[in-house]
């Protein structure tokens, strides 16, 4: 649907005046630190030494030049992809159990969502004690199936580390996705559903030619959203793990924390920011073509 | 709204910018409201109840800034950076060097000087950068060598191992009689907790991270056998496995669950491992000296550790700050302090004094353990260089790494930013 | 032939809830469970699934100040910044969430249904600013509220908070107006009113499901934000309940029972808010989205 295309005299200053003092708001707190962000990641502000002045794009190539850089931004893709195929894959399966008609529906819709109001730093201090490499539950629920018998080093070596942070975040994240595949669903006739089983198809084959293409658009609209944010992650590996063991769970948002916090290099820092920035918008950009679908609306 | 920044200088002018901003209204500013301090929580409430003495000599109120000990770091950088309105800082000891070459701190040494002498010798070493002294320091540590008592009794042992060797076999034969699940719990997270063991290794090795002259050695002697020693005790099962994640307070909580012989901690741990509310160990822990190498012939050793205060360079009243520092690390607010944690005074005096010896009788054994202290890198770039070797080091007790491998690399990278 | 594949889904069903139950409520009783369990049984391998004692100190001393004794830290004064800091964020993320649904609700129409110039290169702009992560954003944020005053405030963090909620509700609101039929405004219209005056007579109150549902997750975001709350606050007169929920460990010890009660009540009024309202929530996150 498009509005005619003519304007109407004042649709403008309405919208100016509608979006004034949200505007005000966001570039008033926000085009300042954008601006900075962008300015000293082109200067040298480093406050242990080195000469301040114009430095163009080295630090910039100084970053991508650092193979544990790359590392880190090889963790911080990792960390995106598993985590949003594993979350997509249990959200869309507990949303189709949500979907069913069952007693009780309604407080499991409920008790599911619970996961996603936590904070951030209280689900990280949570699952830092489960996985409590001498007294953690988790060990122990092992130990008495038999399983193990001395508590698990989850985060002693870095590949399973890693893996246990995505859990940690997983675990918490996951309602999100299933909250909105379930009303996706619930959008979807169940008439379609019928046509299709009288046409003699399937479960299987009733899921692939019509939940799936007509859960497409959500899962667009949650796949840009999860992207962004699992390319900032920064809280739950300040808690559980603080970049390691053995650099393992170094992710792009650790680098930047530590090049200005800890090196107090904020040059750098910027830098690792912008380029978490940088690729956010390439992949939002890659999402947008790719699915044929504007991110932004479309009159 | 007026929210919109119109200055033109961002970046490094904007922080100098902020500097000087705050000297030009320190020029012109009268007696101030208050003086503000930013600690971590440990501090915190001792600070503030001296504080609240100074104040009333004074007349001008003292407010104290405390967060968790994990986030201070964090929050010290964030607002020095910012310009902030602090005029006193906790300063650890290896921040010193990079916060004063980051122009944070005001340099204290006329201050400090006069009475230095009386100063033990590790607390103000760690403070000076550049033969300059920036913080006064506030409490001196080490790591100590702890151990169950009466587990090694059970053991058949009636006194604790002097070398790291014997304590191998202790281990090995209290593991065997099933007294303990293993030997010692170490705090080998990687975090700065690894560093200070490692150091305190290398120096019982008879190696060194660096030298006089700044050359690095940590690469080889006896800086690359002590990380050896680190990677058999872990694949001999002497050390718990636990020990790869923990840190240096939660190693606390598995020597208290009793089933570890030995523990190397701060003096903080004593008191805790021995709180019969919380610790099931509790009266079962002593303290003997941290045993040394058989193979190098050393008898000891240990690293330091502590606190100093510090005043900003965006202060704008130095000289009360200064009083107020003064004021609360002198002397006779030791034993106060002491009763609120237990750590080391820096004061020389105090470890002869008999009502401190009376309160705490444990200080001239950790004295006698000084005696084979040695510091950290007193360097600007430590938090780096640490969080390289912290990376290497982790990565070859994982076994992720061989340890000649990840020293040389740890030193690739070391050189490329020093 | 059919009754055996209804069984057979039944069966699966069943088991399908009751992993998702467990999956959801085990580490929220594990939470519960550390709470409530005496010290020294915390420090045991394997530990205690259940508590075997009730240990209530925890909350006592966290709702009463009473003597809970551990070396090294002041519980009480802790606890009752603790009880203070729940008030502040809940203050805080409460006129957050007000402001955000104004300016941000208000925006979100113009994006939706009017043309303007710069309409695109704005909301570009809003959204950059928007990714980028608070480590970042934190040091010059310092500094511009130091410069206003508003540094170590309750109003300064609102502020901070606002900033980064209004592009959210701007982004949620805007698809969600865009599921609205356009018929109902223009009706409006051809009855005479003004463009405003449809927005606030027939938009608004029909999207007042998405309202409440984008201020409840706007609430949600701001109590639970820690970066900005531990730097740009330091008074314990303004701290939030997330920051202080890391004071529970000290450079002594880590205490995970005191840490997983202060989790417990941080984590209780987002998620005692989310279940009440979560049928809004749905319904308000996912009308526009769908038919997006």
């Amino acid at each position: 649907m498009t509005i005619r295309v003519h304007r109407e005299p004042g649709v403008e200053t309405l919208a100016w005046a509608l979006i004034a003092p949200a505007m005000t708001v966001v570039l008033g707190l926000g085009l300042y630190p954008l601006l900075y962000s962008l300015w000293i990641s082109v200067e040298r502000v480093d406050l242990l030494g080195g000469a301040p002045g114009f430095a163009g794009l080295a630090n910039y190539t100084l970053l991508l030049g650092d193979p544990l850089v790359l590392l880190a931004i090889w963790h911080t893709l990792y960390f995106t992809v598993v985590s949003i195929s594993v979350q997509s894959v249990l959200g869309l399966g507990i949303a189709l159990v949500l979907n069913e008609r069952f007693l009780g529906r309604g407080i499991l819709r409920a008790l599911v969502f619970l996961p996603w109001a936590m904070p951030t730093v209280a689900n990280a201090a949570l699952w830092s004690w489960i996985y409590h490499p001498s007294f953690g539950v988790l060990s122990t629920v092992l130990y008495k199936l038999g399983l193990v018998s001395a508590p698990v080093q989850w985060l002693a070596t870095p590949y399973l580390a890693m893996n246990m942070v995505i859990l940690a975040d997983t675990w918490k994240v996951t309602p999100f996705y299933a909250i909105m595949f379930l009303a996706a669903l619930q959008g979807i006739p169940e008439e379609l559903y019928e046509a299709a089983a009288i046409d003699g198809a399937g479960p299987f084959r009733r899921c692939l030619a019509i939940t799936l293409p007509l859960l497409a658009p959500m899962f667009l609209v949650v796949l840009v959203v999860r992207t962004m944010e699992a390319l900032r992650v920064f809280d739950v590996i300040y808690v559980l793990t603080g970049g390691g063991p053995g650099g393992g769970t170094t992710v792009l948002g650790w680098v930047a924390y530590l090049q200005a916090f800890q090196n107090l290099d904020f040059s750098v820092g910027a830098a690792a920011a912008n380029l978490m920035v940088i690729g956010s918008l390439i992949i939002a950009w890659c999402y947008a073509r790719v699915l044929r679908r504007s991110a932004f609306p479309e009159n | 709204m007026a929210g919109m920044i119109t200055r033109r200088s961002l970046g490094a002018s904007g922080l100098a910018y902020g500097a000087t901003a705050a000297v030009a209204r320190a020029a012109t500013s009268p007696k101030p409201a208050k003086l503000v301090a930013l600690v971590s929580d440990t501090y915190g409430p001792w600070i503030s109840k001296f504080g609240r003495d100074w104040t009333e000599t004074s007349g001008i109120p003292v407010e104290v800034i405390s967060q968790a000990y994990d986030q201070t770091y964090s929050k010290i950088v964030a607002s020095l950076a910012g310009g902030s309105p602090f005029d006193i800082v906790i300063v650890d000891c290896v921040w010193t060097s990079a916060f004063a070459t980051a122009k944070f701190l005001r340099p204290l040494t006329a201050e400090i000087s006069p009475f230095a002498v009386q100063l033990i010798p590790a607390a103000i070493n760690e403070r000076k950068v550049d033969g300059q002294i920036y913080a006064m320091p506030l409490t001196s540590d080490g790591k100590f060598f702890y151990y169950n008592s009466e587990l090694l009794q059970k053991g058949g042992y009636g006194a604790p191992p002097e070398t790291w060797e014997e304590l191998g076999q202790m281990s090995r034969a209290m593991q065997q009689k099933g007294i303990v699940k293993h030997g010692i719990v170490w705090a080998w997270k990687q975090a700065e907790g690894l560093m200070c063991d490692y150091t305190l290794l290398t120096a019982g090795m008879k190696g060194s991270i660096q030298d006089a002259n700044g050359a690095w050695h940590f690469q080889e002697g006896g800086g690359l056998d002590a990380l050896k020693f680190m990677v058999s005790q872990l694949k001999e099962g002497v050390a718990d496995p636990a020990s790869l994640s923990l840190n240096d307070r939660q190693i606390v909580d598995s020597f208290d669950g009793g089933s570890v012989a030995f523990m190397l901690s701060w003096s903080f741990a004593f008191s805790i491992a021995n709180n019969p509310a919380s610790s099931p160990v509790a009266g079962k822990v002593k303290m003997a000296l941290v045993p040394g190498f058989a193979a190098a012939g050393t008898t000891s050793s240990t690293v330091t550790g502590g606190s100093g205060l510090g005043v900003t360079t965006s202060s704008k009243v130095p000289h009360l700050a200064w009083d107020l520092i003064r004021f609360v690390s002198d002397r006779r607010h030791e034993l106060d302090v002491m009763s609120f944690r237990t750590n080391m005074p820096v004061w020389k005096s105090l470890y002869n004094d008999p009502a401190m010896i009376k309160a705490f009788p444990h200080i001239q054994q950790m004295a006698k353990q000084f005696d084979y202290a040695v510091w950290r890198p007193n360097l600007p770039k430590y938090a780096q260089i640490s969080s390289i070797l912290q990376r290497e080091i982790h990565s070859a007790l994982s076994g992720e790494s061989m340890p000649e491998r990840a020293l040389a690399a740890a030193l690739t990278q070391i050189k490329a930013v020093t | 032939m059919v009754g055996a594949r209804r069984g057979r889904a039944r069966i699966g069903l069943f088991i399908g809830v009751a992993t998702i139950l467990l999956w959801t409520l085990l580490p929220f009783y594990w939470m519960l469970a550390t709470s409530l369990a005496p010290q020294r049984s915390l420090i045991h391998f394997p530990i205690n699934l259940y508590p075997h004692n009730l240990d209530l100190s925890r909350f006592r001393v966290i709702f009463f100040g009473a003597g809970l004794d551990l070396p090294g830290i002041d519980v009480a004064g802790v606890a009752a910044e603790f009880r203070h800091g729940l008030v502040n964020s809940l203050l805080i993320a409460s006129t957050t969430s007000v402001i955000g649904l104004l300016l941000g609700g208000l925006a979100g129409y113009a994006f939706a249904r009017l043309r303007f110039r710069l309409r695109r290169p704005m909301l570009l702009l809003a959204i950059c600013i928007q990714m980028l992560p608070p480590i970042a954003t934190v040091i010059p944020l310092y500094f511009m509220l130091s410069h206003l005053g508003l540094l170590n405030s309750r109003p300064g963090l609102i502020v901070v908070y606002c900033a980064n909620s209004v592009v959210y509700v701007l982004w949620l609101m805007s698809t969600y107006y865009r599921s609205i039929p356009l018929e109902l405004e223009e009706a409006a219209r051809v009855d005479g009113c003004t463009r405003f005056g449809a927005l606030l007579r027939v938009v608004l109150p029909l999207a007042r499901p998405g309202l409440v549902a984008t201020g409840l997750l706007v609430f949600i975001t701001a109590w639970n934000e820690f970066t900005y709350a531990l730097i740009l606050v330091n008074d314990p007169v303004a701290k939030t309940a997330p920051v202080l929920l890391t004071e529970f460990s000290t450079q002594f010890q880590i205490d995970y029972g005191m840490t997983m009660t202060a989790a417990t009540l941080v984590a209780l009024p987002p998620v005692l808010l989310a279940f009440i309202f979560q049928r809004y929530i749905v319904r308000g996150l996912t009308a526009g989205a769908v038919k997006g």
